[in-house]
Parts: structure tokens; C-alpha cells; sequence
């Protein structure tokens, strides 16, 4: 059965066989390669030459938004500055970022990195150097820099670090964006519900936004298949529960409100739109965008908010625009920038 | 006088040669390492971005995550046993582990269909690991059936090491691939199913079938459990693998408790999952070959014995770098000494006609017992802590490793015997 022609004849068809696939694949690749971007692999490098430093240098004199590019095309996926008078003028740079958010002093930036592969945090300065490298222990979610440029904190999602081998948890730490050290793991605050400590070994915090002095915080916290709105304090390491039902907390600049991410349909079939609750009266206002929403919401300004509304569902490039959005319900959502997520608004 | 001599030389050098000779590791043994090599780089790259492409791209809900991530780590004991049933019956190892490396390829292709509908996807991933289920009892009874009843241990740690190759390839192809070609999942499932083909093209049309040979009993339709579970080396063997994989807690676990008791959860569960892997490449087909000449049993029980050692080093000394390193070796050295090496025991303990069978059996023990000891660590884990987690599994391992000593006494000079190919 085993004659040596027979042998030679299945060779040659497996020569043949593995030749057409290895041409098959690397064709798809080839065109893939052509249409995504070329960004170059394990580098930490921000930005090319002086030209794109002063560029960016320029934008971020004024107000600016720092976002993630989605272009299609060679800057895919990559740390991007504009400009608010002139949001369609981009300076991008090197530096592939899943999650951004940018004070005027720092920077973070939550990336997905090879070499060794993993979950990488970039912390850069104002100089858009990356000065601190930090080893993320899960994928990248949320983050945020306080106004006053004294903390950031950042969430991941840990895939399998729950007692079971599968299931989803999050982490969120708070970090000195000076020294990337860790300030707190918002697992070791204490939590107060009716003014009594409250605790359960299923606790999740997501989603920090900071008051302006960077000395308190509001944070999702999940338990019991509850959503809760905490209020944190940094000094004191305690979280208070404030409100139900108000998930991934973004504060405006006047502090007056927060807008959030209401929850719809349950399970399965659940969706996330956008949301506002005046922290005075604490009143919920449903926003008119009946468009599914999933990373936190940002504030251009005290009375309009950003968020990201994806619009491809396949494996190939995913594709998403920024949408803006008053907060009074006058008037329809809008694209503030197209082929972009992300986004961090920064005003001197 | 002297030609007699150099007659009796020759022929106690003969001896001496087919004593210390190095295991004959059959062709069809590397072959199918080389299959289980390319398909781990391709089922690999897939699982380890799983997680960012359900959750980052497509950006599904948290719920939608646990129901495909428990999908995919779940059990699929019934096609593991009704593919080795069948792959008996007909003696068709070769086509049925075809099948099952098949289906897996195919899903490949069709996550790059399904797009964001959540229920197709957890329905790709239900028939990726389906096809899981339905080739590794086929496929280990052709690698039983293809070496030397004396050489069992080595083929199963020779194919073990092809396939902790791809163990660890396969993520670093898939994070350097997303990295050069941001959000690229098409990219990455792409290359995935071609290198999936290019192992089926070596089971097709390069590994001989084995239904032509060495069937002693006439083959029957139906497992014959009754006579499976007479046999006392197979029952022995299979109870004692299927505590152990009861009391030694599942990698998942073991790295928490590593990262708890180094305090700060700096090292990256992917770098504590490839230094096990690295340890368990190195040593797989040294040790299986350590089992074949000095005993399989000593090999294993040596095994049981790493786990005493990592956990008892657990309970007494800090985490440091070198003591991190000394629990991945001896975690790795676990696996090497055990994972193929009761392979090994139970292919020389059942009669070729229900090897798939057996294996499957002995498979399905273990994942289930693996499950309940999870649940049980989990439970201990909230309840009382990871310190107490630590201790128990200590001590639960070392009267496993007891009650193995006096569970396996015998069951080798007897599967040497007996041992059918």
C-alpha cells in the first residue's frame, strides 16, 4: 500500500495542496495589508518629525479634541489630535490606541501591543513622549485624566479571572500619571450604601470620571446583576452609592450634570443610549438618539456631549463616528467627526 | 571458537542495542504531531483574541461574552464518546479525526460570516469546539495503534510536545497580526483556516489509516462498557487520573493564586501560561520516554508529586522571580509526566477494538472532574479565601498521590503484558 510511487504521488498532491493555500492566504493578506494600516509593530514612537511635533504642538495650544482615527487607510487606529476651530484638519501620530483621553499636561493611551502580546497603558507628556509603560491586566475599556492633570484611572475587562474559568470582571485602578504608579484599586474602597459598609465578593467598578480637582470621582459599580452609581473620594478610599440604574458616569465641566449610558431591553438583547441626570434635582433626561452606544460619553462643552456610534458589524475594519448631541433636546444628533472614537476634549 | 565468539558478541551487543535503543517513534506519530501542531497554531490564534474581538470589536454586552465564553470552555463530552464509538465500530480513526479537524476549520471561515449576530457566533464556537470533541479520541487511538505497545509513553510525549508548539506560536501570530493590521479580525481568522488546512492536508494525504491491522476481536456496535469496566488496570487508571484532574486545580486558578500571593498581579497571566507551556514542550518527550523504560507509573506518581511540591512551596515560600520559575517547571513537569504518560497506561490497558473508546472515556472523566473541582475551588475560594485554597489542594494532592501508589500497584506488569498492538 505504501509503494514508494504511491508515496511520491501523495507528496507531490501535498506539495501541490499546501502551495495553493499558502498563495491563497498570503493573497488575502497582501490586499488586507494594502487597505489597513502599516503601523509599524512593538514601537512606542508618537509622532515622526519635528513638522507633526509642532503640529500637534499648534492644536494643542488651543482647544483640541484627542481622539482615536478610523480612517481607513494607513492612520487607522492611531492617537489623533484636531483642532475645535477645525476638526477636520488631523495631525495623527504613531501610536496605535484603543482607549484615549488626554488632560492639557498627560495623556493616556490603552492599547492592544505585541512583543511580548498583551494589553499595554501609554502614559505621555506634554511633549507626546510616552514616559511610563504600564502592563494592563485585561483589555482595554475606559479611561480618564482628571482636569487638573493629578490622577487618571483607567478599566479593563479580565476574561476569565472570575472563579470559574469563564466569565467577564472589570478592574479599575486609579494611577499618578507622573510615575504611572498605582494610587488604588477601586476594589479596595470602601463601599457605603445607607451609610453602612457594604461588600460582595462579585463587586465590578467601571467606567471613572473625575470632578475637576481631581479629589472625587463617580464610578459604575455592579453587583447582584445591579447597576450603581458611586460617588468616590480619594483621600478617604470610600465609594458612596448615590443612584441606581446610572451606568458609565461622564461629569460635565460645570459639574452640574452627568450624562450616562441608560440601559434597555435586558439579557441577550439588551442596548445602551444615551442619558443625562442633573445632579441638583437628580431628574433622568432620555436623550432623542435611539442609537446603541458602548464606550463612555464625553462633554464638548457644558451643554452637548460626544459619544461613538459604530456602523460596521463585520470582522473586517470596524468603523464608527463621533456624534454630538445637546443636552436640551433641541435638535438631532450630528456627526462631530467622522472615522473617529474616543474622543477627549482639552481646553487650556 | 572464535567465529562462536564473535557470534555471541554480536548478538549481546544486538540485545544491548535493542535495550538502550531509542524509541522507534512511528511516522504516523510525528505526522500527527504535525497535524495537532498546525491545528493548535490555528485554534490557538483564535481563542487567544476571542475575548478582544467579541468584546472590543464587535462590542458585544457582557451577557452575550459569558454565554460564548462558557460555550467555548464548556464540556462536549457526548461527541468525544459518540465519535470514539463510532471511529471503533468502524475502525475509521482516520476519517472521523478528518471530520472533527474539518468542522473546527471550517468555523474559521465562518466567523468571518457571522459578522455581530451574537447567536450565530455562539453557534460557530459551539461547532469549533464540537469538532475539538469529535478528533482527540480518533486521533490518540491512531497514535496508540501506531507505535510499539513498549513505546506508547514516548509516541504520547513526542506528540504532545509538536502540539505545545502551536500552544504557543499561535498567540503571538495572532497579536503580531493584529498589530500590523489594526482591527483586521477577517486577517487573522484568514490565516487561521489556511493553517488549519495545511494540517488536514497532512492527515489526508500523508498518515496511513490503521483499520487494516491488529484487530483481535471481532468489533461491535456499541461500546462494550461492561467489559471496559471489568478490566481492572483501565478502571484503576482511569479513576486515578480523573482525581487528579479533580484535586489539582485548573491553570486558571493556580495563576490567581500565584498572583495573589505575589501581591501586586504584575505578571501577565499570558506569560505564566507560556512559561507552563515552554516547561511542558521541553520535558513532554523526554519524560514519556523516561516512562517507557523505567516504568510509566513512577513517571506518573513523579508527576502527582510536582503538584505536592508547587503547592507545599505555595503555603511556605514568597513568590519571587526564581521561585516563579520553579513553580512553572514543576507545573510543566506535572503535565509531562501525566498527560501522556496515562495515555500510554490506558492504551496498553485496552484492547485495540475499544482503544478510541477507552481514551474517550478516560477524557470525559477527567473534564468533568476538572469542572466539578473547579466549581469546588471557587466556592472555597469566596468562602474562605485563597489561602485556605492553597493548603486544601495540597493536602487533597498528596492523598491523591497515596492513594494512587496502592491504585496502580500492578496495572503495568500487567498492561505490558497484555498489550495488545
Amino acid at each position: 500500500m505504501n509503494a514508494p510511487a504511491t508515496s511520491r504521488v501523495r507528496l507531490t498532491v501535498f506539495a501541490i495542496v499546501v502551495a495553493g493555500i499558502v498563495v491563497g492566504a498570503g493573497a488575502y493578506l497582501y490586499r488586507a495589508r494594502l487597505e489597513s494600516s502599516g503601523a509599524p509593530t512593538g514601537q512606542l514612537r508618537v509622532a515622526l518629525n519635528r513638522e507633526q511635533l509642532q503640529a500637534i504642538a499648534s492644536i494643542r495650544s488651543g482647544g483640541h479634541v484627542a481622539f482615536r482615527d478610523m480612517t481607513p487607510g494607513a492612520t487607522y487606529g492611531r492617537l489623533t489630535f484636531a483642532s475645535l476651530e477645525n476638526t477636520a484638519a488631523r495631525a495623527v501620530t504613531e501610536l496605535p490606541c484603543h482607549r484615549i483621553h488626554f488632560s492639557t499636561r498627560f495623556g493616556v493611551c490603552l492599547a492592544i501591543a505585541t512583543a511580548p502580546a498583551g494589553f499595554r497603558g501609554y502614559l505621555l507628556d506634554d511633549n507626546m513622549a510616552v514616559t511610563r509603560t504600564i502592563e494592563l491586566p485585561g483589555m482595554p475599556s475606559r479611561t480618564r485624566v482628571s482636569r487638573n492633570s493629578e490622577l487618571a484611572a483607567y478599566t479593563v475587562f479580565v476574561a476569565g479571572d472570575s472563579y470559574l474559568a469563564s466569565g467577564l470582571s472589570t478592574r479599575t485602578r486609579l494611577v499618578d500619571p507622573r510615575s504611572a504608579t498605582t494610587v488604588a484599586d477601586l476594589e479596595s474602597f470602601t463601599a457605603i450604601r445607607d451609610d453602612k459598609p457594604f461588600r460582595a465578593v462579585d463587586f465590578n467598578f467601571w467606567g471613572v470620571t473625575f470632578t475637576r480637582d481631581g479629589k472625587r470621582f463617580y464610578a459604575t459599580l455592579g453587583t447582584g446583576g445591579r447597576i450603581l452609581l458611586v460617588e468616590g473620594d480619594v483621600a478617604a478610599r470610600t465609594l458612596r452609592v448615590i443612584a441606581e440604574d446610572i451606568e458609565c458616569p461622564s461629569l460635565s465641566p460645570d459639574e452640574k450634570h452627568i450624562a450616562f449610558k441608560k440601559r434597555f431591553g435586558s439579557g441577550f438583547d439588551a442596548w445602551w443610549q444615551p442619558a443625562v441626570v442633573d445632579l441638583a434635582t437628580m431628574t433622568v433626561r432620555l436623550l432623542p438618539e435611539p442609537k446603541h452606544i458602548d464606550d463612555q460619553i464625553e462633554w464638548l462643552d457644558d451643554a452637548t456631549i460626544l459619544y461613538a456610534v459604530g456602523h460596521s458589524t463585520s470582522s473586517s475594519l470596524r468603523r464608527a463616528d463621533v456624534w454630538k448631541l445637546s443636552i436640551d433636546g433641541n435638535g438631532p444628533p450630528s456627526i462631530f467627526l467622522a472615522d473617529a472614537e474616543s474622543p477627549a476634549i482639552v481646553r487650556p | 571458537m572464535y567465529s562462536l565468539d564473535v557470534a555471541a558478541l554480536r548478538g549481546l551487543l544486538a540485545a544491548r542495542r535493542r535495550a538502550t535503543a531509542r524509541p522507534v517513534i512511528a511516522r504516523t506519530v510525528w505526522l500527527l504531531g504535525l497535524v495537532s501542531c498546525f491545528t493548535d497554531i490555528s485554534s490557538e490564534m483564535v481563542s487567544s483574541i476571542l475575548p478582544v474581538y467579541l468584546f472590543v470589536h464587535l462590542q458585544l454586552s457582557a451577557v452575550q461574552f459569558g454565554v460564548i465564553d462558557g460555550l467555548y470552555q464548556g464540556v462536549t463530552a457526548f461527541a468525544r464518546l459518540a465519535s470514539a464509538v463510532v471511529a471503533d465500530r468502524w475502525r475509521q480513526y482516520k476519517l472521523v479525526a478528518t471530520l472533527g479537524y474539518g468542522l473546527s476549520a471550517v468555523c474559521k471561515l465562518g466567523l468571518l460570516v457571522t459578522g455581530n449576530a451574537w447567536s450565530a457566533v455562539a453557534a460557530v464556537v459551539s461547532a469549533d469546539r464540537l469538532g475539538k470533541g469529535i478528533r482527540t479520541a480518533p486521533r490518540d487511538a491512531l497514535i496508540s495503534l501506531s507505535a510499539r505497545p513498549t513505546d506508547l509513553a514516548s509516541a504520547f510525549g513526542v506528540h504532545r510536545a509538536m502540539d505545545t508548539i502551536g500552544v504557543l506560536v499561535g498567540p503571538l501570530l495572532a497579536f503580531w497580526l493584529l498589530s500590523a493590521m489594526p482591527s483586521r479580525f477577517d486577517a487573522i481568522f484568514v490565516v487561521s483556516f489556511a493553517i488549519a488546512l495545511i494540517g488536514i492536508a497532512v492527515l489526508v494525504l500523508l498518515v496511513d489509516d490503521r483499520r487494516d491491522r491488529d484487530v483481535d476481536v471481532a468489533p461491535r456496535f456499541t461500546v462494550d462498557l461492561p467489559a471496559l469496566l471489568r478490566n481492572r488496570p483501565f478502571v484503576s487508571v482511569a479513576c486515578v487520573a480523573a482525581l487528579t484532574s479533580f484535586v489539582v486545580v485548573s491553570d486558571a486558578f493556580l495563576y490567581l493564586l500565584i498572583q495573589w500571593k505575589r501581591g501586586s498581579g504584575a505578571e501577565s497571566i499570558p506569560l505564566l501560561y507560556a512559561g507552563t507551556a515552554t516547561s511542558y514542550l521541553v520535558l513532554a518527550a523526554p519524560l514519556g520516554r523516561v516512562a517507557d523504560r523505567v516504568g510509566r507509573v513512577p513517571v506518573f506518581l513523579m508527576g502527582q508529586a510536582c503538584m505536592v511540591l508547587v503547592y507545599a512551596g505555595m503555603t511556605m515560600l514568597d513568590v519571587e522571580l526564581w521561585t516563579l520559575a520553579l513553580f512553572l517547571l514543576l507545573h510543566g513537569a506535572f503535565y509531562a509526566s501525566t498527560d501522556g504518560v496515562i495515555a500510554a497506561l490506558v492504551s496498553g490497558s485496552t484492547p485495540a477494538f475499544v482503544r478510541a473508546s477507552g481514551l474517550a472515556a478516560l477524557n470525559t472523566a477527567t473534564s468533568l472532574t476538572r469542572l466539578a473541582g473547579s466549581v469546588i475551588v471557587g466556592v472555597i475560594w469566596s468562602w474562605r479565601g485563597p489561602g485556605t485554597v492553597v493548603i486544601l489542594a495540597l493536602a487533597a494532592t498528596i492523598a491523591v498521590l497515596v492513594v494512587s501508589v496502592f491504585a496502580l500497584k500492578g496495572t503495568e506488569s500487567h498492561t505490558l503484558e497484555s498489550g495488545t498492538t
